[in-house]
């Protein structure tokens, strides 16, 4: 799986999600499931992924539950809950495999996604820890200065917004020494080129071909046997 | 040709006074200078006019010429400007925009449209250069306070710039690593690279500069050799505070006529003021 | 300290600001994505931090549609890898409507304001969460056909929620954000 092209994971990700909506019954959807799994522990990933996939499960088992408890068929139920199951797992082996910058080259290069976006998707993701770190720092400051977050629901309000607006201020400012940056660094300037090889090779297009013949078999057995 | 040269130039941003006024200035090829002045002396403004981001960013008010490499910044783009000058902002961290350390360094060159092939080998060197060989893979939130200062510098110099500018690059940095910063600047500027840094601490670039500049409203107070312009500082009583103490000592001492070399660091301060108080012991001595 | 001896030419294109929306709103979403993980809720309505961040970024920066509708796909992107999105589907194409919305009422020409408070950013943010919120749970019913009173009492009472307390988030934040960001000359 490691050794796909992105672009093939990526198609990869909606063909799960296509046959997920042509499976109809149980024991179709629980294998596509129980598929992903078994992918995800060949290569190697379960160990990293297994907390995700159980909070997954857990949250389908809730729905399941509300569904059932407001009176859908039990059958309907799980069906919904394994469907939203298999859609969601196989994100979590696609951010599993792949780097993130392989995915947006793939996105930007062979997708024709502008790199403005791929630009905007990956720094933010960069900036996370960075505001993580200080949204802490600026909670502590705010415990020194007494703000404590209890309270009646206008003080929790204020208190939180006096967490929240440092760091937008900060965003704002810091956005313009960006800007100024990108400009410096030749970003949009001309004929970009990428240091990740996304390229496809003939491991890609049988995987490619092998995902066309499921979806056609799938398509088929929903309309021929009704599965 | 000079690498970069003031003509006259004046700048006012958009809904601001005038910030920068008649600057007249020569920095030569190859050359490192250091500018120094009070907060507010126009100095941020300054490292920007030289990358042409002053006026073609921000727009505003402009007079006389800047010229870069042979190039009238008016009549170029930053873009442009950008093959020749690589200018490190003090906000570094901001500058910071990929998840990873190799992505980072890639970008400058994915911007230019760099071959594929040439890029891991231009990364791999630049991330040597600033001692930040084996990180490739870290991410770019990870890395300390210092790292990320050298991963933006990295990032400023994998497209091999023949100018480097650096606003208050140690200004968040701790002594021995902004003693790191400067003696990479050094061997930098001994390859040829042409340097200009704002820097208040004129101790730490003393032993690297060849020339020094002050800034005061604006306007160029001080500006030449190192030696004659701290003196000149001195003895006009501009912007004191920033003179290093053990060259007051030196400039007390000569006043009383003492002669000393040409001292860039601690250690030619130590050796010529020890070999003078010696002398001093020796004619008491005798006397 | 202006010197009338030398004339000052304006220079009245500034090239700059090219991809300020893009760097604003690349950095607002960060913030929308770690929210998401630390924030806590508020007597049990979480606001959407996302959805308050990019309708502050789009009123900031007051994009194209296209552009808008990237900064909602991205929006969306965002959300899956960080706050393990149990229907990343329902994730994109939410964000996408709400950013679509949020455009809309951003170019909007008539003003919103009361008194002398321009309300714009509130409205953008109530309209929005609405739309994202209604698109999410409509298409998390569909894909997991979930029954009609699921959907009406145990769903659409939260999206509502949420709308109005990110109503007032957007509306409070928005001010001092658009005064950093449109002063930015006078330094």
């Amino acid at each position: 799986m490691k050794q796909l092209a992105p672009l093939t994971k990526l198609v990869f990700t909606v063909a799960v999600s296509i046959w997920a909506m042509l499976l109809t019954s149980l024991p179709g959807l629980g294998l596509l499931a129980v598929a992903q799994v078994v992918t995800l522990a060949v290569c190697g990933l379960l160990g990293r992924t297994y907390k995700g996939i159980l909070s997954l499960t857990g949250f389908a088992v809730v729905l399941i539950l509300v569904q059932y408890a407001l009176g859908s068929e039990l059958e309907a139920a799980i069906a919904g809950g394994l469907r939203m199951i298999d859609m969601a797992t196989v994100f979590v082996i696609l951010l599993a495999t792949t780097k993130m910058q392989s995915l947006t080259t793939a996105l930007v290069s062979q997708c024709r996604v502008p790199q403005e976006y791929a630009f905007m998707f990956t720094t933010a993701l960069r900036f996370i820890p960075d505001f993580l770190a200080e949204s802490k720092a600026v909670r502590e400051a705010q415990a020194c200065r007494g703000y404590t977050g209890k309270g009646g629901i206008v003080r929790r309000f204020t208190s939180y917004l006096a967490l929240v607006g440092p760091l937008v201020l900060r965003a704002v400012s810091r956005s313009e020494t960006m800007a100024l940056s990108l400009e410096l660094r030749g970003f949009g300037a001309g004929r970009r080129s990428f240091s990740t090889d996304v390229g496809l090779k003939f491991r890609d297009y049988c995987t490619l071909l092998g995902m066309i013949a499921l979806t056609a078999g799938f398509t088929a057995g929903r309309i021929v046997y009704g599965w | 040709m000079k690498a970069i040269s003031f003509e006259n130039f004046s700048y006012a941003y958009p809904k601001s006074g005038v910030v920068l006024e008649k600057l007249c200035f020569e920095v030569e090829q190859g050359s490192f200078t250091a500018i120094v002045g009070p907060s507010g002396a126009g100095k941020t403004t300054f490292c920007l006019a030289a990358a042409g981001v002053v006026p073609h960013y921000f727009g505003g008010r402009t007079g006389g010429t800047v010229v870069v490499q042979g190039i009238q910044t008016m009549d170029s783009t930053m873009g442009e400007l950008a093959k020749d000058v690589a200018l490190v902002l003090e906000d570094y961290e901001s500058q910071l925009v990929a998840m990873t350390v190799e992505d980072e360094v890639a970008f400058g060159l994915e911007n230019a449209g760099v071959d594929r092939k040439l890029i891991p080998q231009m990364v791999r060197e630049t991330l040597q250069l600033v001692g930040l060989s084996g990180r490739e893979q870290c991410e770019v939130g990870g890395l300390s306070g210092g790292q990320k200062q050298r991963l933006a510098l990295a990032g400023a110099l994998v497209t091999k710039p023949d100018i480097l500018i650096l606003d208050e690059p140690a200004s968040a940095l701790d002594p021995a690593g902004t003693e790191e910063l400067y003696s990479l600047l050094g061997k930098l500027n001994e390859q040829g690279m042409t340097i200009l840094v704002v820097e208040h601490d004129i101790a730490q670039v003393l032993p690297y500069i060849d020339q020094l500049v002050l800034l005061m409203e604006g306007r160029i107070a001080v500006a030449g050799q190192p030696e004659a312009a701290l003196r000149k500082m001195s003895e006009e009583s501009l912007f004191q505070e920033v003179i290093p103490p053990l060259q007051e000592l030196r400039f007390l001492l000569e006043k009383h006529g003492c002669r000393f070399g040409a001292w860039r660091c601690e250690a030619d301060a130590v050796r010529e003021l020890s070999a003078v108080l010696q002398e001093a012991g020796e004619v008491s001595r005798s006397a | 300290m202006m010197n009338n001896e030398q004339e000052l030419t304006r220079v009245t294109v500034a090239q700059g600001g090219k991809y300020r929306w893009l760097t604003v709103t690349a950095l607002l979403l960060a913030i929308g994505a770690i929210l998401r993980l630390v924030a806590p809720s508020i007597d049990g309505i979480t606001p959407n931090w996302m959805i308050a961040m990019y309708c502050i970024a789009i009123n900031l920066t007051k994009p194209t549609m296209g552009q808008a509708m990237g900064i909602g796909l991205v929006a969306g992107a965002v959300e899956v890898p960080t706050s393990k999105s149990a229907f990343p589907y329902g994730n994109l194409a939410a964000e996408l409507v709400g950013a679509i919305v949020c455009a809309t009422i951003v170019n909007m020409s008539f003003n919103m304001v009361i008194g002398r408070l321009n309300i714009r950013p509130g409205v953008c943010a109530a309209l929005s969460t609405v739309a994202s919120g209604l698109t999410f749970v409509t298409i998390l019913k569909v894909v997991m056909s979930l029954p009609m009173n699921v959907y009406l009492y145990g769903m659409l009472p939260v999206v509502f929620g949420v709308a109005a307390i990110n109503t007032v988030i957007t509306q409070i934040l928005y001010f001092p954000a658009q005064k950093l960001f449109t002063g930015r000359e006078e330094k």
